[in-house]
């Protein structure tokens, strides 16, 4: 049985406007001690999937899902009480703006106890104790364990986010873009932090990042969304190699890295559709080479193509 | 090919506060840098966060006046000049978050022609339409010339800080991280429009950037810096496909790639970059080559194997 069984997840928010599908039909599937990718643009509804599965989205925001299984309890259907006692402890979550998402009014000891009081580890000291451990772990000094958030450097308040996730021993991490706003030289500390660690606790990771130098670095599996939906899911290998779907192929296409020379990079024209201009048919058929008269006007469905799923009716050969 | 733009030995010290009763002490965002640029060359500036880059872009740009240092533009020396409004005009800047470069009250189109009505006697039907033209050229579309700031998307808004940025045919634009906060598929747009313009406009590009991948497209030449110093500079091919500086070749090492993963638990720099940098090599606290010359004496950039300078006491041993 997989650690995480997502199945059907939808999630709209209304507005004057109308309503907005953020995510629609997603399904993931994460076994234990894996590391999966989720890959997107801005918009593609990556990080509101994985707040939805935590059950962190409020009104106006809708989510439904056919089931959210984790560790053998269904969080779509479960009580708040009895999900509060999973989330945090058995799933825990990195953001990308560690600052923003510390409290400015407490030291990052305090941060860390609080996370062991409220899932009830131990006494004061033993909290104390876990609390220089896992700064240990993470390579945070413990002697900086009273500083403020607002002292702290971008990659040690990291860190400290990343020492209060893991303070509990969780069975799967996600971590929202944890390296975004950090230097190469930091982000490289990060990740390889994150793959020490699920290495010695055997922890599962979700990776959110729409870096694909990340993701090869980091996770084995990778899945793939645009507008809200996943077009395409595959080994990490297969998929940086050998892209599928139009969309993933032009996304790697467009990389400065991959683009020897100083020609033009073969942009992808238009961008992502955004609430009121969702295209009928395939979602990408409009910024899409290869889209015909059937793309506009029949959604492809999700189905099985090497070894990896793909959402496309002329997906892309390779070699 | 004849310089257009040249920067000598540019420095800005800040004073800063040592405690509540203690003296001042300087500290030296900026030491010492020099760069030749020709008609139609893009340098690129590349480090980590804190080690200069943005203090030098705003010398570059004369936002900020700098300590000490030339900035010669066509000959004459402008950082010196009493009227900093002349040659400003020819040096122009593009800045990382267009929505904040952007006043969210003023149409875009106002914005695009607000440096004519600054800068030249032009009546207002004749900077409507100049800003319209531009527009035609860089986007967004000329429709749109009295919409808002917000009603673009990102990759949109970019556009038209850069027309505004052209509206006084500038010969020297800097552009500060111009692609950094874009999505990958609007990323490649941006890069294609900026390399058209430079060839178009005799454009020469202080392209400042932590992306490797981009400055490898986009540069012909290269300076890396560190602290305030630029550690290694030279031709973008040189710097970046043999890389003989320490640190240089730490950052090229810790970018991910998409296509060479390695999956590390071992990152090849550690700490971040000091805010006052130690005496000696400002990098010897992160080095792998340091000893005891490095700790004690500053190494002075030198002509090194087809680069214009590098900044290190152990090149040779770098292999």
């Amino acid at each position: 049985m997989p650690l995480l069984d997502i199945a059907d997840l939808n999630v709209s928010f209304t507005s004057r406007s109308g309503v907005f599908p953020a995510v629609e039909g997603f399904s993931l599937t994460v076994e234990a001690g894996e590391a999966v990718g989720i890959v997107g643009e801005s918009g593609a509804g990556k990080s509101v999937a994985m707040l939805a599965a935590m059950g962190l989205i409020e009104p106006p925001g809708r989510v439904s899902a056919r089931q959210m299984m984790f560790n053998g309890v269904d969080l779509a259907r479960t009580e708040p009480a009895t999900r509060r006692r999973v989330i945090g402890k058995d799933i825990a979550m990195v953001f990308q703006e560690p600052a923003s998402n510390l409290d400015p009014c407490y030291s990052i000891g305090f941060h860390i106890m609080e996370t062991l009081r409220v899932h009830n580890f131990g006494h004061r000291a033993a909290r104390r104790e876990r609390a220089i451990e896992v700064a240990r772990q993470v390579g945070f000094p413990p002697a900086r364990l009273d500083a403020f958030p607002h002292q702290l450097s971008g990659g040690m308040a990291q860190r400290a986010m990343i020492a209060m996730a893991i303070a509990c021993r969780p069975k799967l991490l996600i971590a929202d873009e944890p390296t975004t706003v950090l230097d190469v030289s930091v982000q490289a500390q990060i990740i390889a932090l994150l793959l020490a660690l699920r290495r010695t606790q055997g922890m599962a990771l979700i990776l959110i990042t729409h870096d694909m130098g990340v993701v090869a670095e980091a996770v084995e599996r990778v899945v793939v969304l645009y507008a809200g939906e996943v077009c395409e899911q595959a080994d990490t290998d297969r998929l940086l190699r050998a892209p599928c779907h139009p969309y993933t192929h032009a996304l790697l296409a467009a990389l400065p890295e991959r683009n020897f020379g100083t020609g033009p990079l073969p942009a992808i024209p238009g961008a992502v559709p955004g609430g009121g201009d969702r295209p009928e048919g395939c979602l990408f058929h409009p910024r899409c080479v290869y889209a015909v008269e059937r793309c506009q006007r029949e959604a492809p469905a999700l189905r099985p193509l090497e070894g990896g799923l793909v959402r496309c009716h002329f997906p892309v050969k390779n070699g | 090919m004849s310089p257009v733009f040249e920067v000598r030995n540019l420095s800005r010290h800040y004073s800063i506060r040592r405690g509540f009763l203690g003296g001042r002490d300087v500290l030296k965002a900026l030491d010492g840098v020099s760069f030749v640029l020709g008609k139609g060359q893009t340098l690129a500036v590349v480090g980590e966060s804190g080690c200069g880059k943005t203090t030098l872009a705003k010398q570059v740009a004369l936002v900020d006046p700098p300590t000490e240092g030339h900035l010669f533009l066509g000959g004459e020396d402008v950082a010196l000049t009493s009227d900093p409004a002349s040659p400003r005009r020819k040096i122009q800047i593009v800045f990382q978050n267009a929505l904040e470069a952007l006043s969210p009250r003023q149409t875009v189109g106002a914005s695009i022609a607000e440096p004519l009505a600054i800068n030249t006697t032009l009546s207002r039907p004749e900077r409507r339409e100049r800003a319209q033209a531009m527009m035609v050229r860089v986007g967004p579309q000329p429709e749109h010339y009295g919409r808002y700031p917000h009603m673009f998307s990102g990759g949109q808004r970019q556009r038209i800080a850069i027309a505004r940025a052209l509206m006084l045919r500038p010969l020297v634009v800097v552009a500060d991280e111009p692609v950094s906060a874009l999505d990958l598929s609007v990323q490649a747009q941006i890069l294609n429009l900026l390399m058209d313009l430079r060839d178009e406009f005799a454009l020469s590009y202080v392209f400042i950037s932590h992306d490797l991948g981009v400055v490898r497209h986009i540069a012909d030449d290269v300076m890396v810096m560190y602290a305030g110093r630029a550690v290694e500079q030279g031709t973008a091919y040189t710097v970046l496909s043999a890389p003989r500086h320490p640190y240089t070749r730490a950052l090229l090492e810790a970018t991910p790639r998409a296509d060479r993963p390695r999956r590390r638990e071992r990152p090849p720099l550690v700490g971040e970059v000091p805010s006052i940098p130690p005496p000696g090599c400002a990098f010897h606290t992160r080095c792998p080559y340091v000893d005891n010359v490095c700790r004690r004496q500053r190494p002075e950039p030198r002509v090194f194997e087809g680069r214009e300078a590098a900044a290190c006491h152990h090149l040779e041993k770098v292999g």
